[in-house]
This record gives structure tokens, C-alpha cells and sequence, in this order.
């Protein structure tokens, strides 16, 4: 759950206002209303196709989502007009009944699915619940297809309560929407009060803001939260890499209902873990249950190691795998497991085949990159079990019941190729807290014993594996309602991109939020260095002068997007310098950005 | 759904070859027992356009499905039922879509010189009725109370020989919000040509006809956004491969 500090703080970024001036703008007002798609709700997806992709998916009709899509087109051009185009949901499922007959999905279903997609927007319930708090009147104002009966059953969903809503659907035949700004004095009319009582909050430019403002009502614009995804600086996000699928959209559309990296009681690993780890433990659990399913496992071995995260996020996707248990050999580490002489072997073997049943089929899990530990497993439990590992490379020796999860398919060599350098970053969502794993590549440098400092260096370790690994719990038990909707195959494409990406093109960001993270190289020995130390080090360090430009044509970029189109007016007037500040503020109060804009300038320049 | 029930089909074939329309229409078997019209064109070589709406005009009191196809347009299979289509629809049977930035064809069918040679297989095939953004001059089937409720959905007569399926789907589209459909049927067109200066006469007219529109045609991009579209896509059909090649020859020389 996002912390309090990360509301407030989101509040700033999404309004351009703080808390404090929201509070008072509310004071100040008696009717507080919302734009209700967008703002008062919003999706687990970037788009409304996403929906009738999920739909598509979850009937089993191919190309439902794009007839899905021209129906409303057709229908806003049958039903609506240039002054009202407003349609209902079943005037657009009357269209698509001509246009993709035999679909048989109904009006109902889609309703449902948007219940299953949408999510009260926790920054805006924030502000409602100020203004509730103050005992405001609470309207909501929505110009979508959805008639106000149909929204009222979505804010109910999702525990939002509100005085009165209007719908431009329910007025369509008037033309009344906030497109054209019609609603607005409807509401007013409606609601028997003067213009300036109301307050409105809106994610529309145009149709929540400008049209607003035009009947003298105020508005504050609200940053759609797929819009906060595109921005640049967000790290772990991914955005913009690969195909826009539903699968990405997806998971996107959860990164953007949490944004990690803006809680600032949350470090970045979290957000690595939340954006990053959590799709890839997602998409690995998934796997192990399909795998297990198909080849008939009953039961499921998971490693000490990989056990530990495993087993808790089969458990939040509550998946339908056969019986799971952690193996825990104590006495016998992955060391001993690996150079046990051959005398020890039937030692190991009927310690081993004491705890396991005879007649069932097994299945071992494990991040296992070069199957070692698989191989001797397998000889001690005479080859009787599979192997889902999260990813074996290409050329390990191994039998056919062995399998990985990211490389094994066909192009997946460079992928590879890529994340083998520096495995680290995927063992740190996969290990349990208190273990060491070597798998990096030293770039340089001689290794040397640590001087009593190992454990030191191993609860940093460990600190930075529960960060991650919370956030990537978290990401399941946000997602995890919702797992139907995701292609495995887009998944494990959409992971190995994510990850080649970071491991090979970090942000400056990202990199930061691993360099001092204690790697161990030799557990045994207590040989460890941090991360840092070997990840692509040169390689970053080259980067650091582009980095640099592009870090700086980004901010350059999100100072567009951030700053609001009044003053990027301001900016371009050739009379900016005759203003005078002080009669712009009695003229427009409530505009600070605006008349402090004029003003910082003016002092500036003189 | 308002569906046609047993409405009659009228197929209206306008020609200026008697033998082509005479082979694929009176004695075609896969047509017996259809209500066939042949229109001798030859003297009076009117615009397709024209013709049809004359008899939409003649049709329009009646309930009737209007079946108006090319002489070179030859029904090789079971001709589709009207029984279960709806009457709201504009329907075709070989029609073009985007999938992303390309445009796919549906309608699979034979496409040959005049002759019947060279003979080349075209479009996506389709099983059932599939969606499409226009369709193609060869075949436009319509239903009469479609027609009689819109007194704008009719050919436009600017347009003579080509373009005017294309511009009838946009019409429909833009004004009336009337689906485009493909019905599955097997046939050969014998018509494999060069794309003609009247038809990029016809591209500019409909360009400035919808400027705000961007579709897919079946040799080009139709509309005032067609050039948006084709900054990702470029349409590669053989009358327009053979026509850029002669014009490099003339070029050559």
C-alpha cells in the first residue's frame, strides 16, 4: 500500500498544486465535482481497448477488440451527431451485432470487465474525502457511453460514494456533455448555485479545464496516471520497449496505478522489484504451474533458495499447482550438494528419497542456470524428476525434463546472452535472505577475502532482497485478479526485454540503486565486493556523457509536459515584459502559478 | 438486428461484353434460379454509377436485396444467402481493412487477364461475414430499406468506372454509421489491369470529397489522410508494380 507522504506528494505532481492550496481551494467552494473516467477511476490498462482485448481473449473471438473499437466509431455515427455524439453501450452493441455477428459478448460482460479493470484513483479519493470531510457536496460528471446507472455500479464497486452524478449519456439526444461544455451549465442549472461555488477536477484539458473555466467554473486539471507513465525519468518502467500488447498494457497499467518510484518512503529497489521483479515472478509462476499441469507433477520440490519468494507468490496467485513444498536439506548446502564424493552420494540419496514418495512424479524448481545442481539432484533421486528452472543456458547438459522459463524459446539468444552478464540482478528477487550467490563475472580487478565485514555486508544484502522482493509481492497481490487477461508468451517476451534492456542500458538511476549493493562471489570465503564493482562498469561510465545530454533533453521534455499550457502562452507573449504582476494577482487570485510566474520573471530580468 | 428474412436478391449486371456476361451470368449453375438483369451498356456507355442508381430509384418501393456486379465477375461456388444478413449493412465480396499500418485484403478469389490467364490468388480468405473499411467495385450488394431510410446513401455519378464501391462504404461510414462487410463466396474476377489516370482522378476527387478520412482502398489509399497512411505503408499490387515499370521504361528512354 502506497504510504500517506506518497498521496501527498503525488497530489503535487498530479495537480501542480500542494495539499494545503487544495484544502483551501475546497474551503472556498461549495460544490466539489469530478470528472469521473479518468479521474475518479481509472484502469489496470493503458486504454479502453485494453478491455475489449481482454474480452477478446477471455470469449475466445478473434477480433472482437478491433470490431469492438470501429462499432463505437460507427455507432457515434449513427446515433450521435457533430453537435451530440454522445452513444449508449447498446447502441454500440446493436452496431457490433451487425459488424461482427456471433460474437456473443454482451453489454453485461463488458460492464463486468470494466469492474474487474478499474480502480479508484487512491490521489483524487484523497481530495473527495477532504471534501467531504469539510461536508461539501460531492458530484461526479462523466461523458463516456455509460449511462449514470451503469457509472453509479462502477464507483460502487470501487467504494465511491457521491451526492449526484451526471452522465453525458443520459443527456445525448440534448447534446449535453463536457465536450462541448453544455454539462456544466446543466449542473449548474441543476444544482441551483452560481458558477464560482463549484470546483471541478477533471484529466481533460479541454473538455474538464478550458471548458470548465469558459462557464466560470474552476478547475483543477488532474494528470491522467497512463500520462505519468511516460514520463522519462521513471526508473524501471520500461516504457516504450516492445510491443504494445495486451499483456504490456497490462502490466503497465499496474505500474501506473502504483508508480513505486514516487513514494518517497519506498526506495528504488522497491520500484525494481514492483515493475521489474514482480512481472517476472509472475510470468515464472505461471510457468511452473502450466509445466507442472501438462507433465502431470504431483508434487512441487522448490529450491531453499528459489522456495522462499516462490512459494509465497504461488500462494498470492493462489495458481493451480499440484502439492508445493520447500526442500530443505539441512545438513546439506548447495556446496555439499554439488561436490559430494561419490561415497556420499547413497548417503544423500536415501536422505533425499526418505522424504519424497515413491510413486509420485516430482518437479524441481530452481533459478538453476547451468543446471548443476539439477544434474546431481537428478542422479540422486534416479532421474525421476522435471526441472523448471528460471532459466537454463543454451548448451547445459541436461535431460529433456529439464526446462527454462526465459530462454526457451527460439531468438532468444541475444537476450541471454545479455542477462548472463550480470544474473545478480535477478537473483536478488529470487534468493532467500541470508544466502549468497556468485554468478557475476568479475571486469576487473583481483578478488580479495572481505576483513570481518561479511556480515555486515550480507544484511545490506539481505535488506536490498527484501526490498525487492516486497515490491514484487506486492506487484502479484496487485495483479493477481487479474492474471487471466495475460499472454504467457508476451510475458516471457516482455521480461526478457525488460531485463537485456537494464542489463545492458541502465539509467543512471537504476544503476545507482544496485552499484552498492554487496555482491558475494565466494560465500565460503566471504569474498564479496558490490554489485558496482562488476556490472557493466565501463560500459556505464562511457554512457555517462550521453547520459548526460539525454538526462537533460529528457527533463527539458517532462518540464514540457509538466508545465500547464497557460504558461507556456505566458512564455511566447512578446508583452510579457510590460506586465505588471500585482494586477494580474487582484485580477485572477487563484491563478498563482500564473501572476508568480510573471512575477519571478520580471524580477529576474531586472 | 433488423434482418432481410426472404427478401428477393436482384443481381444487375451492366456490360459492354455480351459473351462474358452471358458465360458467367445466364449460364452460370452456380446462378440458376437467381433473378438476373443484364443491362446492355454498349450504346449508351453510362457510368456505373448512374446505372445503378437508376435502379436503386426503379427498386427502392420494393423489399429486395440489390446484388450490382461487374460483367467480368464470374461465381464459382454456392452464391451466399441473404436469408440471415442484416438489412443495415453494406455488403461486398472482396473488401480491404487495416491490420496496424497495412492494409489486409479479405475475400479470397481467383484474379486473371480477361482471358482467364495469369491467374492469381487474392485476399484473405473469409468463412464467415468480416468487417471491412471499403470494398471493392466488383460486387456491392444492398437492401432497398437500407436505401429507402438514407436518401444520401447513393452512388456518387462523379465517379464513372472506378472508385465508386469505395466512396459508397466511406458514405456509409462517415454519415450513416453503416457497417462495411465481405460475404464469403468463391469467384474469379477477370480483370487484371493497370490502375488508370482516371482512377488517380478519382483518388484526388474523394481526397478533397473526404478530407478528414484515411482508408485503405483496394490499389491505394483513400481519402484527404491518405498520405499519412502511406508514410508507413505503401501499396505494392502487380497494376501498379507493372505500370511503375513502364513508366521507368519510358523514363529510360
Amino acid at each position: 500500500m502506497p504510504s500517506p507522504e506518497y498521496n501527498k506528494a503525488e497530489i503535487v505532481r498530479r495537480t501542480g498544486h500542494t495539499l494545503s492550496t487544495i484544502s483551501s481551494l475546497i474551503d472556498g467552494h461549495d460544490i466539489i465535482s469530478f470528472d469521473v473516467f479518468g479521474t475518479l477511476l481509472a484502469r489496470y490498462a493503458l486504454s479502453a481497448a485494453d478491455v475489449y482485448g481482454y474480452l477478446e481473449k477471455k470469449f475466445d473471438v478473434t477480433g472482437f477488440c478491433s470490431a469492438r473499437r470501429k462499432a463505437e466509431r460507427l455507432a457515434r455515427r449513427r446515433f450521435g451527431s457533430d453537435e451530440a455524439p454522445e452513444v449508449s453501450l447498446e447502441e454500440i452493441y446493436d452496431v457490433l451485432s451487425v459488424l461482427f455477428p456471433g460474437h456473443g459478448v454482451k453489454p453485461e460482460d463488458e460492464l463486468l470487465a470494466e469492474e474487474k479493470f478499474s480502480y479508484a484513483d487512491s490521489v483524487i479519493g484523497l481530495i473527495l474525502e477532504i471534501a467531504r470531510q469539510k461536508g461539501k457536496r460531492v458530484i461526479g460528471l462523466s461523458d463516456s457511453y455509460l449511462s449514470k446507472t451503469q457509472a453509479a455500479r462502477l464507483l460502487e464497486t470501487n467504494g465511491i460514494e457521491l451526492d449526484e452524478q451526471y452522465a453525458s449519456c443520459d443527456h445525448r439526444r440534448d447534446g449535453l456533455g463536457k465536450f462541448n461544455g453544455r454539462i456544466f451549465s446543466f449542473m449548474i442549472k441543476e444544482e441551483r448555485t452560481a458558477p464560482h461555488r463549484i470546483l471541478h477536477f477533471g484529466a481533460d484539458l479541454v473538455a474538464d479545464v478550458e471548458n470548465a473555466l469558459a462557464c466560470g467554473i474552476l478547475a483543477v486539471h488532474v494528470k491522467p496516471l497512463p500520462d505519468c507513465l511516460r514520463q522519462g525519468d521513471i526508473p524501471f518502467s520500461n516504457a516504450g520497449i516492445g510491443e504494445a500488447t495486451l499483456t504490456t498494457n497490462l502490466i503497465r497499467g499496474h505500474i501506473a496505478a502504483r508508480l513505486p518510484h514516487v513514494d518517497p518512503e519506498e526506495a528504488d529497489l522497491y520500484a525494481y522489484g514492483f515493475n521489474m521483479g514482480g512481472p517476472l515472478l509472475l510470468g515464472f509462476c505461471n510457468y511452473i504451474s502450466q509445466r507442472a499441469n501438462q507433465d502431470g507433477v504431483d508434487q512441487i520440490l522448490l529450491s531453499q533458495r528459489a522456495g522462499y519468494v516462490v512459494e509465497q507468490a504461488i500462494d498470492i496467485l493462489q495458481l493451480p499447482v499440484p502439492q508445493v513444498s520447500v526442500l530443505e536439506l539441512t545438513g546439506f548446502s548447495r556446496e555439499e550438494l554439488l561436490e559430494a564424493p561419490a561415497t556420499d552420494h547413497a548417503q544423500l540419496s536415501d536422505e533425499i528419497n526418505s522424504r519424497l514418495d515413491q510413486d509420485q512424479s516430482i518437479a524441481i524448481v530452481d533459478v538453476d542456470w547451468d543446471l548443476t545442481v539439477f544434474n546431481v539432484f537428478e542422479k540422486l533421486i534416479n532421474g525421476r524428476a522435471h526441472g523448471y528452472f528460471l532459466g537454463t543456458k543454451t548448451g547445459t547438459s541436461a535431460s529433456e525434463r529439464a526446462s527454462g522459463y526465459l530462454f526457451g524459446g527460439p531468438m532468444t539468444a541475444d537476450y541471454e546472452a545479455t542477462i548472463m552478464q550480470c544474473t545478480e540482478l535477478v537473483e536478488l528477487l529470487f534468493s532467500r535472505p541470508t544466502s549468497g550467490v556468485s554468478k557475476l563475472r568479475p571486469v576487473t580487478g583481483e578478488l580479495t577475502p572481505a576483513d570481518g565485514n561479511v556480515i555486515s555486508a550480507m544484511q545490506i544484502r539481505n535488506l536490498a532482497m527484501q526490498t525487492v522482493q516486497r515490491g514484487a509481492l506486492d506487484f502479484l497481490r496487485l495483479v493477481h485478479s487479474r492474471v487471466d487477461a495475460l499472454d504467457a508468451q508476451e510475458l516471457v517476451h516482455y521480461n526478457q526485454l525488460c531485463f537485456s534492456r537494464l542489463i545492458s542500458a541502465p539509467t543512471n538511476r537504476e544503476y545507482s540503486a544496485f552499484e552498492g549493493v554487496p555482491h558475494f562471489l565466494c560465500p565460503d570465503r566471504g569474498i564479496w565486493r558490490n554489485i558496482g564493482h562488476f556490472w557493466n562498469a565501463d560500459g556505464n561510465s562511457n554512457q555517462t556523457l550521453a547520459d548526460l545530454q539525454n538526462i537533460h533533453l529528457q527533463q527539458l521534455r517532462n518540464y514540457d509536459l509538466l508545465l500547464p499550457d497557460a504558461l507556456k502562452r505566458l512564455s511566447l507573449r512578446d508583452d510579457i515584459d510590460q506586465m505588471d504582476w500585482r494586477r494580474t494577482m487582484f485580477r485572477h487570485p487563484t491563478k498563482i502559478s500564473y501572476w508568480n510566474s510573471i512575477r519571478r520573471y520580471l524580477r529576474r530580468k531586472n | 438486428m433488423n434482418n432481410s428474412n426472404k427478401d428477393p436478391l436482384q443481381i444487375f449486371v451492366p456490360y459492354v461484353n455480351e459473351k462474358m456476361a452471358t458465360d458467367f451470368f445466364q449460364k452460370n449453375s452456380n446462378l440458376s434460379g437467381q433473378s438476373i438483369h443484364l443491362i446492355d451498356n454498349r450504346e449508351r456507355a453510362a457510368g456505373l454509377p448512374q446505372i445503378y442508381n437508376e435502379i436503386i430509384e426503379k427498386r427502392l418501393e420494393e423489399d429486395a436485396w440489390l446484388f450490382f456486379v461487374h460483367e467480368d465477375f464470374e461465381v464459382q461456388g454456392e452464391l451466399f444467402s441473404t436469408e440471415n444478413l442484416a438489412k443495415e449493412a453494406v455488403y461486398g465480396t472482396f473488401g480491404v481493412k487495416m491490420d496496424g499500418h497495412e492494409p489486409n485484403a479479405f475475400g479470397q478469389h481467383r484474379c486473371s487477364e480477361k482471358n482467364g490467364l495469369k491467374v492469381l490468388s487474392v485476399g484473405l480468405p473469409v468463412t464467415a461475414l468480416t468487417w471491412v473499411e471499403t470494398l471493392d467495385c466488383v460486387a456491392v450488394l444492398l437492401h432497398t430499406q437500407l436505401l429507402r431510410d438514407r436518401p444520401g446513401l447513393r452512388f456518387d455519378e462523379n465517379l464513372t468506372f472506378d472508385l465508386y464501391a469505395e466512396d459508397l462504404c466511406i458514405n456509409a461510414q462517415e454519415n450513416f454509421g453503416i457497417p462495411v462487410l465481405v460475404v464469403p463466396l468463391e469467384f474469379q474476377h477477370y480483370s487484371k489491369g493497370f490502375v488508370t489516370d482516371r482512377y488517380w482522378r478519382g483518388i484526388k476527387y474523394l481526397g478533397d470529397k473526404y478530407p478528414d478520412v484515411g482508408v485503405p482502398g483496394s490499389c491505394s489509399f483513400i481519402g484527404g489522410k491518405a498520405t499519412e497512411l502511406e508514410k508507413h505503408f505503401v501499396y505494392d499490387i502487380p497494376a501498379n508494380t507493372k505500370k511503375r515499370r513502364d513508366r521507368e521504361v519510358k523514363t529510360a528512354r
